[in-house]
């Protein structure tokens, strides 16, 4: 099978650009590749346990922004306000 | 043919944990901890004597013993039941002499594992005495898993998925966690369980009874594998449903 072409797709909950799939592919459902920086997953946080991408964001947030991943670390220099607000503007709404 | 095997009444299976008194206390303990999760301890355990089979096993909390029994991996058309405890043993009689059964344990809601054993007496194939080992709930003949590196569809992102799902298959390591999801394929395959393809070819499969779903690449990589908490969260995934069992290309890797 031939490999598709590699691109980075964002994640819909905190904006980190450097997921390898797409969040919500055009076959349906989700990808199930969990956000290192975030942890939203796709197919799992919305599908089942009926957490939208925006309200997952609000409660990193409030928790303090903190990087997920244990295997993935976090860019060098990583700000997870200056993620959000690139992604989703000023606020990140 | 084959006869039925009667089922036993709760109070004809013998549970070593409690007396009515703590029986009443134990049932007052479950009011109280509502639905907390009930952890299999030790077992399923068989001894077998003759045609009569006694399942042991052990939960951390108390719980209504059920077992759910048949004469093929998945077909538990046959149960039986014993008293709320820790410490559980329900007889199943009359069973047909020299014939393979395989069963689950658990309570009325959730199996916990499963296990097989063999009655003595002419049949089919030599009949075992004694089964006492511990199998994970994908079956007796599920075989050694590969290493994660080669049944995992993207490695940098196992530690993830088995610190999110792996508690929910107790699983002990992200290897352990990995395996399990790669048996289940096997299993799934095996046993026909309910699957759905989509349009990019990802495979999503379902075990109703265990609760557990898994999604996996084109080349039988696991994307993930984990308990949905919503009812109808299978049915409302997008594919079309295919028969496992009958698709050529698809295989779990070796
Ligand atoms: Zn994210």
């Amino acid at each position: 099978m031939k490999r598709p072409v590699r691109r980075q797709h964002q994640c819909p909950a905190c904006g980190y650009p450097g997921l390898a799939e797409e969040p919500r592919p055009a076959s349906g459902g989700g990808s199930f590749e969990i956000c290192p920086c975030c942890g939203y997953q796709p197919g799992v946080d919305d599908d089942d346990r009926g957490v939208t991408p925006s309200e997952h964001r609000r409660r990193w947030i409030v928790a303090g922004s903190p990087w997920f991943s244990r295997a993935t670390p976090a860019p060098p220099r990583w700000s997870p306000q200056g993620q959000v607000e690139k992604a989703f503007g000023k606020g990140g709404k | 043919m084959r006869s039925a095997p009667a089922i036993l009444p709760a109070g004809s299976a013998t549970c070593h944990s409690a007396g009515f008194g703590g029986l009443v206390t134990l049932l007052l303990l479950l009011v109280v901890t509502g639905r907390a999760e009930v952890r299999l301890v030790q077992g399923p355990a068989v001894t077998v004597t003759g045609t009569n089979a006694v399942i042991h096993w052990v939960t951390d909390t108390p719980a209504g013993g059920r077992v759910r029994f048949g004469n093929a991996p998945g077909r538990w058309d046959q149960r039986a039941q014993g008293p709320v405890g820790t410490n559980h043993a329900v007889t199943l009689d009359r069973l047909k002499p020299g014939t393979m059964y395989h069963f689950t344990v658990g309570t009325a809601r959730l199996p916990l594992a499963t296990n097989s054993f063999a009655t003595s007496g002419p049949g089919s194939f030599e009949p075992t005495a004694t089964s006492g080992k511990t199998e994970n709930p994908d079956g007796p003949q599920a075989a050694r898993p590969p290493p994660a590196r080669v049944t995992w569809g993207s490695l940098r992102t196992l530690e993830d998925h088995f610190d999110r799902h792996g508690a929910d298959f107790r699983a002990a390591s992200s290897e352990d966690y990995a395996g399990q999801a790669w048996t289940f394929l096997v299993r799934a395959i095996r046993e026909g369980l309910p699957a759905k393809q989509d349009t990019a070819g990802v495979i999503r499969v379902f075990d109703p009874q265990a609760g557990a779903f898994a999604a996996y690449n084109p080349d039988g990589t696991t994307k993930t594998y984990f308990k949905p908490g919503r009812r109808g969260y299978f049915n409302d995934q997008p594919g079309d449903s295919v028969d496992l069992r009958s698709l050529d290309h698809f295989r779990p890797p070796q």
